[in-house]
């Protein structure tokens, strides 16, 4: 049944497949493709640019949205803090928040990272969370069970 | 490679409750997980074949599995087959090089495979030790041997060596049959290498060098000593004659010896197998201090001196000793700087083999993620049942808590079944059905809920892990009281139905809805005068009859709300309204007019309207109206009275005793005209929380805080009725109880027109020449007087039911020249 709170969800999930979909799109398909086909310092600014769109989004749409339709979603399950500590789906949320602050820190850094040059620490931070994400996936899949 | 892999196996391992009686685990997850994982990867890196990374990948993948508590016979299978790759490896390098040393680490593999086969086999896990101490101490002691420039190893020393392997291998065989004198054997096998080590090993020289070098030795060192330790204690007590000593036989090796040795080799293997370079510093110190303090507390003050605080103090700085060391590591890792990605790219260039193409950020990446999936599932999954620990014969503690899912049925007003029966530790599921025709919801004391279910929906509710027996209800106000309750209580079976609704929990109102609900009355709003004046801005409900209008078809829009308002004197309430006012509107027409009523419904509840005055099957005309929506009820009256309209939903009783009643009144034919026509709606108020809605308990206990006419008491003490001296008067009188019955009387006066259940039974010039005095209206009822003041003055008018007027069921008519 279609209601308002599924169509909270459904800004909430599709705000989260741009995200986690945007970054496996980046890593997976095109930066390996840019690596080969372009030349160093073209491919520097590129990228460059690129996270800094994708930082921009993160920061002015992504968080804001995700956090909003959360504490929406939250409010309609009748989410309250003491339940958060309670096995089953508490746990499962608190994992899920808990892996979002790190996935966000992780990109955060890793912004900061390739912005200075670490590239080997870029390299890194971005894995990290963009696996993180998946497991933000995943526990999100596991919540709608529970 | 996969340090934070192996850290988070190590917190995984050890966040396993290491003092209850499912510890066990957590010693195989250390050995086969984490230290296998280890040793595998370093095998596999030197062997540089694909395939020999079956064995690190199967073991990890295994261990994350038994952690987060997934079927443990598939986890358990990895590690075997871990175990075999590990094997295969040490084959496969024996081909290319023949050693001594390769030859031992094979043995000590073949350990790992017995402890896994037992594992897999649900055998004792004490059976399992001393073929964990075969694989880690064997291999161990070879990847020494192997290390071979650093010592002066004799071929007949290299032969002794050989020997005491032997002993120590036929003492694990030993033990798989007689665990006792096995273990003793071991022992034995363990003090004489104990001996061996101190003997050949260069680390009595190098402790006296400097730096890391140094480190590596202190480390060496203070491990043989608790490997002699523990060797002594196996050989000297056998096997498991207490906890204590168990607990002592097993960390000596397991910690003292085997993580000290880890310890000291990270500083070589860590570079080797990371390709990175590992930069030493002192502060590792720290963590190797750490665990050979924090050990010995536990072993001497714990198990020795049974000091319970000594044994648990040792046992969690022994967890953050290993802990701290990890991220030691790391950071001698991480920091070292070194020249950029160039080496990298070169790799990729020249990529031969998958793991050589794998660049040193790629894994770290990996690593990160690895260690976010194993912590998030496994906190996610935490306080459940671990089924890791499914198959641990040791302890009696009852295979608690499987997942029990129970279909939970709300309808009015009752909940299916009313009693859910759960063994302690069961984690339940409930399928909460709402099969009724309004919206219902179930809360549980431990604060699980559902949301709001319409008819016909279902949702899931996790109920949690059982350990204490819950109450649950329905949290729409009134339902509770009604009935609509259950309870989970702890016990063998997992349910069973109970039909007849518990009536326990008629007292406790925690559903009512109000913010400080009336579980006792003691909560409810009291009133200290009902008779003292209302707050400013009140306004009394105006009795006047309003007109009928010159149509013959009535139609009118009110909307159902929810309005906060005082009640009586210093009493706030939410009252349930039609169209925002108690009683409502009062309806006015002629035998035989046409009404349209469309209600709207701009609460959170479900409502309906019952015309007395309208004929039919509730459940054709009283249709309930959902939350947000609107209905229009059709009715013509066919027949004249003072009739009640009300809110028909369950339960009635609260619906009426907050509010939601009115008068519909139809003229009989050829009535005769009057100066003045009132409506008096009389009604009960019981005062619930403070701005919350009414207390049910006293509903049904016919309790009244107050009795009122047209919804406030002494309502036309504070603005009387008014009429001219000589004016007829007419005065309907409807009571919408919800309980109590009216005798409505006007003193100083009497009537001479009594129209009471659907006839005049007094008129002017009736042959009998009676008067009336009182006219008894029962709830649900109604009827109307007709009166002549002659005498300006005040004339009360009252229910002579004189408990009840004193609480506020009584107004004054003015009568002016």
């Amino acid at each position: 049944m279609v209601s308002w709170w599924s169509l909270l969800r459904f800004v909430h999930v599709l705000s989260a497949a741009v995200w986690v979909g945007g970054q496996l799109t980046l890593s997976a398909l095109l930066l390996p493709l840019l690596r080969r086909r372009l030349p160093t310092e073209l491919r520097a600014t590129l990228t460059t640019s690129i996270g800094r769109r994708f930082g921009f989004y993160t920061l002015a749409v992504f968080v804001p949205l995700q956090i909003g339709s959360g504490i929406g979603l939250a409010i309609e399950r009748g989410v309250t803090w003491h339940m958060l500590a309670q096995p089953g789906y508490g746990r499962t949320l608190s994992a899920k928040l808990a892996v979002f602050v790190v996935v966000m820190v992780l990109s955060g850094l890793h912004g900061w990272a390739h912005g200075t040059g670490r590239t080997a620490q870029a390299r890194v931070l971005a894995l990290g969370s963009l696996i993180g994400s998946c497991v933000i996936v995943l526990l999100a899949t596991a919540l709608v069970a529970t | 490679m996969l340090v934070g892999l192996w850290g988070g196996l190590a917190r995984l391992g050890y966040s396993l409750p290491a003092d209850t009686s499912t510890a066990d685990d957590h010693g195989i997850l250390m050995s086969l997980g984490f230290l296998g994982t280890l040793i595998a990867v370093e095998r596999a890196t030197a062997l540089r074949r694909s395939w020999a990374w079956l064995a690190p990948v199967a073991a990890a993948v295994g261990s994350i599995w038994l952690a987060v508590g997934a079927p443990a016979v598939v986890g358990k299978s990895l590690l075997l087959l871990g175990g075999i790759g590990l094997t295969a490896a040490y084959i496969a390098l024996d081909r290319v090089q023949r050693s001594t040393h390769n030859a031992l680490m094979g043995v000590g593999a073949v350990g790992w495979i017995v402890a896994a086969a037992l594992w897999l086999a649900n055998r004792d896990i004490a059976l399992l030790v001393p073929w964990l101490a075969v694989f880690l101490v064997i291999t161990i002691v070879a990847e020494r041997l192997e290390l071979s420039r650093l010592l002066q190893v004799s071929q007949q020393a290299r032969l002794v060596l050989v020997a005491i392997m032997a002993v120590f291998v036929a003492g694990a065989i030993i033990s798989t049959f007689d665990d006792g004198a096995g273990l003793r054997v071991c022992g034995a096998a363990l003090i004489g290498l104990t001996s061996w080590l101190f003997l050949c090993d260069l680390a009595r020289r190098t402790v006296r060098q400097r730096g890391v070098t140094r480190f590596m030795a202190v480390g060496l060192l203070a491990g043989y000593g608790w490997l002699g330790v523990g060797g002594a204690l196996w050989l000297g007590y056998g096997f498991h004659v207490d906890d204590a000593m168990y607990d002592a036989q097993l960390h000596a090796v397991f910690l003292g010896f085997v993580m000290s040795m880890v310890f000291a080799h990270a500083p070589v293997i860590a570079p080797s197998v990371l390709r990175r370079p590992f930069q030493y510093r002192p502060v590792l110190y720290i963590p190797l201090a750490l665990l050979h303090l924090s050990l010995t507390v536990r072993l001497v003050g714990g198990d020795a001196l049974t000091s319970d605080i000594a044994w648990r103090a040792g046992g969690i700085t022994n967890v953050i000793a290993l802990l701290a060391f990890v991220a030691g590591t790391a950071t001698s890792l991480l920091i070292v700087r070194r020249p950029a990605a160039a080496s990298s790219e070169k790799a990729v260039a020249d990529s031969g083999r998958w793991h050589a193409r794998l660049s040193t950020p790629a894994v770290g990446g990996v690593a990160v993620g690895v260690v976010l999936l194993a912590v998030a599932v496994a906190f996610a999954n935490s306080g459940r049942t671990s089924s890791a620990s499914d198959a641990t014969p040791t302890a009696g503690s009852a295979a608690a808590g499987s997942t029990v899912g129970v279909a939970i049925s709300l309808r009015e007003m009752r909940i299916d079944p009313s009693t859910v029966t759960a063994k302690p530790g069961t984690h339940l599921i409930l399928r909460v059905t709402n099969n009724g025709t309004m919206r219902h919801d179930l809360r549980l004391s431990n604060g699980a809920h559902t949301a709001l279910l319409n008819p016909g929906q279902t949702t899931v509710l996790d109920a949690g892990v059982i350990t204490e027996a819950l109450n649950g209800w329905c949290t729409v106000p009134g339902h509770r009281a009604a009935g609509m309750t259950m309870k989970v209580v702890l016990g063998a079976e997992s349910t069973s139905p109970s039909s007849a609704p518990e009536a326990t929990a008629m007292g406790d109102m925690a559903g009512m809805g109000g913010a400080a609900d009336s579980t006792a009355s003691a909560s409810d709003a009291v009133s200290s005068n009902l008779a003292a004046a209302p707050p400013a801005g009140w306004k009394p409900i105006d009795a006047s009859l309003p007109p009928d209008g010159a149509s013959s078809v009535h139609d009118v829009i009110w909307h159902l709300k929810d309005v906060t308002m005082s009640v009586a004197p210093g009493v706030t309430q939410t009252m349930w309204t039609f169209d925002g006012t108690v009683p409502g509107p009062v309806l006015h027409g002629r035998v035989g007019d046409t009404f349209n009523v469309t209600l709207v419904n701009d609460t959170d509840m479900t409502h309906n309207i019952d015309f007395h005055a309208e004929e039919g099957p509730s459940a054709a005309v009283m249709t309930p109206i959902a939350p947000g929506a609107m209905h229009t009820y059709h009715f013509v009256a066919h027949h004249a009275g003072a009739w009640l309209y009300h809110c028909g939903t369950e339960p009635m009783l609260m619906h009426m005793g907050n509010g939601m009643y009115g008068a519909l009144i139809v003229e009989p034919p050829d009535l005769q005209p009057v100066a003045k026509q009132f409506v008096l709606v009389g009604s009960e108020v019981f005062f619930g929380a403070q701005g919350g809605v009414g207390d049910y308990s006293k509903m049904l206990a016919d309790k009244p805080d107050a009795v009122v006419f047209n919804g406030y008491p002494f309502a036309y003490h504070h603005a009387p009725l008014r009429a001219r001296a000589g004016d007829r008067i007419r005065v309907w009188v409807v009571d919408a109880g919800p309980t109590r019955s009216l005798a409505f009387h006007v003193v100083g006066a009497l009537f001479d027109t009594v129209y009471l259940d659907g006839a005049y039974t007094l008129r002017p010039g009736d042959a009998a020449g009676g008067g009336a005095q009182t006219i008894p209206v029962d709830p649900g009822d109604g009827g109307f007087v007709e009166l002549r003041l002659t005498q300006a003055g005040a004339y009360p008018f009252l229910t002579h039911a004189m408990a009840d007027a004193v609480i506020g069921a009584a107004g004054t008519i003015d009568v002016s020249k």
